[in-house]
């Protein structure tokens, strides 16, 4: 909701929708005498708006459609739905209530107006809406701001049987506060949505041994938790009280020195301490960071590392269908001991290798001093890779015709998509070279220049320098781009733990 | 499910055809296990026992049409298939739904009535796409919904929103201080130009005493600092720095890279510095409206607000 005079333009009016329920017996009829109710009925042929193929073929969907696009769209749009037409007046009112806090959020002006307004807004659409609930998320210092305002809101009716709750910033909510504030238990009504929950992130919240003891999230499938302070035990209870979990997200969490997981479901998993998560909670007495984490999980698929703070070791005893991975660090404070089976890598550093692991297909890495031999090693590891993504400048000799040629010799690079940033200098240039003119099979090498390079004489320099027409795959496309991704991995919500490559810039 | 049901009743003929016919009475066969993958033909070849033959061909309901029809039966022979991968299938899909508004809508209608629910979702998520971000009339417009709500029924949602006391002083507010801003803006560019045309000299004059009174700031950017914030009536242009700290201080409102004051409505004239008075007018008002005073300023963190709860109605 905008602060605006009441005679604005009518387009911002439209804004926002919490009508006054109409009695819903009233509504019923009302939505009998407008459209069709069944499947088998077949709708009246909707009235002819002029031209021959102008005909309305979308009112005819049966209310249950209706309310299934309705509850797809956003917020603001799904109420706007209200004034469409007759039709359409009552399909929001039917359809399972969306409330998202981050597509009612205005771009603040004034960030305690906002606020305001935000809340004002949510209270009210809970109040015209008869339920069940689909999706509510807030931000999380609602949470410590009006704690009572949000037990309130829990306990509506309106988010009855409610499958996603998010106490969740995302980049447009970004709380302000001058100072951290001390972390609270979220209210007990949170919980009241276990037996159908299936999306949940808690934030900037203390969750005590108490209120996780004896709950059950039987279809919770992606659990998110970002700068929460628990107890170890209160951690395992809460995974194993989600035997369907696909995807969890640790950022940020505190009182948690070991990690056990064990899962025949989880498919993903990032860890991570955000370096502002960390200095919020410099102050706190005994700051316990994820130290160690033990996965047992045959299905994971994706292993992420998030953020500054990672744990010091990560052990995966087994991971068949890993297919990605990162984002690998040597930086001093980052680096991770990881196993995977038998082959250990400390930072970037291949430690131990007994056995390959052929399903990893992609993989991040990033260096103060990123060069080749590190990335070779590292390719001896994961024989499969077909997409790499170097988030860090590259430097060191670089020499490969030499000092690699057994490698080139006997294995197969079976790299189609390299990712780089890229200057034109001689390292980057052996580095960049010694893919185009060994990978077989590569179809892309994407080289994020600065604004100072990118113009069409320095493309046709490099395409010269890095030897195109030697290259080793005839279908390789060199692709400039001056958009250089700054996050090394993309995940800003539990939910995109489910993005097969989180390391692609999508914007 | 289909298959298995399938293995049980005909583990012997697997290539045979179903026939289907729509309300139009056009007849077609199809694979049986392509025609399996849509719930509703199932149940009737497996409990009616319907569409060996082209005597006996299922009826379709009248919502699916020959056009859609053949859609559907694309996206069952591409999905029944077991070997795919997720994101072939994905590709796929995002393929299948580019197709024309209208002949989406059918799709949808025509999924529905064979309770082929993957490929509802999928329309569904297509035509929530198409709805997004437009205005009800260009809604209207593309899948020509009559506009049969008087405007009544159109404001009814939306009366609510602006009934909170609170909102609505701070939009007045808002409103009021907007347009004192904008008069004074006026008023202070009036008073440039003469100042501009008449005073050149003393301005010159005033420079030098900012200057060496180590204000810091430069003078000189005053002529050209008409986007500057110019809320003092000195003659002396002050330079910027001086105003603008205490605006700094307040971490709400800085950065204009995180928060650009793009909004359309709002961008009528005011730069971003008055703006930021404006905010701070109606921000300290909204404090005292909720009758809680609770900052502290300390060295440029700014204030702490805290909301104890909110009640409405």
């Amino acid at each position: 909701m905008e602060l605006l005079c009441p005679s604005a333009k009518r387009r911002r009016s439209e804004d926002l929708a919490a009508g006054e329920p109409p009695p819903r017996a009233t509504e019923a009829t009302e939505a009998a005498n407008l459209g069709p109710t069944t499947h088998s009925k077949e709708p009246p042929p909707p009235p002819d708006a002029g031209g021959g193929g102008d005909v309305d073929r979308i009112s005819g969907l049966p209310d249950a459609v209706l309310g299934e696009i309705v509850s797809l769209l956003s917020t603001k749009e799904a109420g706007r739905t209200q004034i469409l037409a007759s039709r359409w007046r009552h399909v929001w009112f039917a359809s399972p209530l969306v409330i998202d806090g981050s597509d009612l959020w205005t771009k603040p002006k004034i960030f305690t107006a906002a606020n305001e307004a935000l809340a004002s807004a949510v209270s009210k659409i809970l109040s015209a809406h008869p339920g069940p609930g689909r999706r509510f998320c807030v931000p999380p210092h609602y949470l410590h701001d009006r704690p009572a305002t949000v037990d309130a809101w829990l306990s509506s009716p309106a988010l009855h049987n409610l499958q996603e709750l998010d106490f969740w910033e995302g980049k447009h909510m970004v709380h302000r506060y001058g100072r951290p504030y001390p972390l609270a238990p979220p209210p007990a009504s949170t919980f009241r949505f276990s037996a159908t929950l299936r999306v949940s992130t808690l934030s900037k919240c203390e969750l005590p041994d108490s209120s996780v003891e004896g709950i059950h999230f039987p279809h919770l499938k992606q659990l998110g938790l970002e700068n929460v302070s628990l107890s170890e035990g209160s951690l395992h209870t809460m995974i194993s009280s989600c035997p369907v979990l696909e995807c969890l997200l640790l950022n940020g969490i505190f009182g948690v020195g070991c990690l056990r997981i064990s899962s025949n479901t989880l498919r993903s998993i990032g860890v991570g301490t955000d370096f502002d998560c960390y200095r919020d909670n410099l102050h706190r007495d005994n700051l316990q960071l994820l130290e160690e984490v033990i996965i047992d999980a045959p299905c994971l698929e994706r292993s992420l590392y998030l953020g500054s703070f990672k744990p010091t070791n990560f052990i995966i005893i087994s991971a068949p269908k890993l297919e990605a991975l990162g984002c690998l660090n040597n930086d001093w404070f980052e680096r991770t001991r990881l196993v995977f089976g038998t082959i250990i890598i400390q930072g970037l550093k291949v430690v131990s290798l007994t056995t390959t692991l052929s399903s990893v297909k992609t993989l991040a890495v990033a260096s103060h001093n990123m060069n080749l031999d590190t990335v070779i090693e590292l390719m001896k590891c994961f024989p499969c890779l077909e997409n790499l993504y170097i988030k860090s400048c590259i430097s060191g000799e670089n020499r490969w015709r030499h000092k690699h040629r057994d490698f080139i010799k006997s294995c197969d690079i079976h790299l189609k998509k390299i990712v780089l940033s890229y200057r034109g200098i001689k390292s980057q240039i052996n580095f960049a070279s010694f893919f185009l003119l060994n990978a077989r099979e590569l179809e892309l090498m994407r080289l994020e220049v600065g604004n100072t390079n990118y113009n069409e004489a320095f493309f046709a320099e490099q395409y010269r320098m890095l030897q195109m027409e030697k290259r080793a795959s005839r279908g390789a496309r060199l692709h400039f781009t001056n958009k250089a991704c700054s996050h090394r991995v993309h995940v800003n919500h539990v939910r995109d733990l489910s993005v097969a490559d989180p390391f692609e810039c999508m914007e | 499910m289909s298959e298995s049901e399938l293995a049980v009743i005909k583990p012997e003929a697997l290539k045979t055809y179903i026939w289907l016919q729509c309300f139009d009475g056009s007849i077609q066969q199809v694979e049986e296990e392509v025609a399996m993958f849509c719930p509703m033909i199932c149940r009737e070849i497996v409990k009616n026992g319907t569409g060996s033959s082209k005597n006996h061909a299922i009826a379709l309901p009248e919502r699916v049409n020959p056009a859609s029809l053949s859609l559907i039966l694309d996206y069952c022979r591409f999905h029944q298939v077991t070997g795919r991968s997720n994101k072939e299938r994905k590709s796929f899909d995002e393929k299948f739904v580019r197709i024309e508004t209208e002949k989406l809508c059918e799709l949808t209608s025509a999924a529905d009535s064979l309770q082929l629910k993957p490929l509802v979702d999928l329309t569904s998520r297509a035509l929530a796409r198409i709805i997004e971000g437009k205005t009800p009339e260009e809604i209207r417009d593309i899948f020509h919904l009559p506009d049969d709500l008087t405007e009544e029924e159109k404001l009814e949602p939306l009366k609510n929103i602006n009934d909170d006391p609170r909102i609505r002083l701070l939009n007045r507010l808002y409103a009021k201080k907007r347009k004192e801003l904008q008069e004074r803006h006026e008023r202070q560019k009036l008073k440039d130009v003469q100042v501009q045309k008449e005073q050149k000299d003393e301005r010159s004059l005033d420079e030098l005493l900012c200057f060496i009174n180590g204000d810091g700031g430069s003078g000189g950017r005053a002529t050209k600092s008409k986007k500057k914030n110019k809320r003092r009536k000195d003659h002396a242009k002050n330079p910027p720095k001086a105003d603008s700290e205490p605006l700094d201080a307040n971490p709400d409102m800085q950065d204009d890279a995180e928060y650009p004051f793009e909004d359309a409505d709002l961008d009528d004239g005011l730069d971003p510095a008055m703006k930021e008075e404006l905010d701070r007018e109606v921000e300290d008002f909204a404090r005292r409206l909720n009758s809680v005073w609770n900052e502290s300023h300390i060295g440029g963190n700014g204030p702490v607000q805290r909301f104890s709860g909110f009640n409405h109605r």
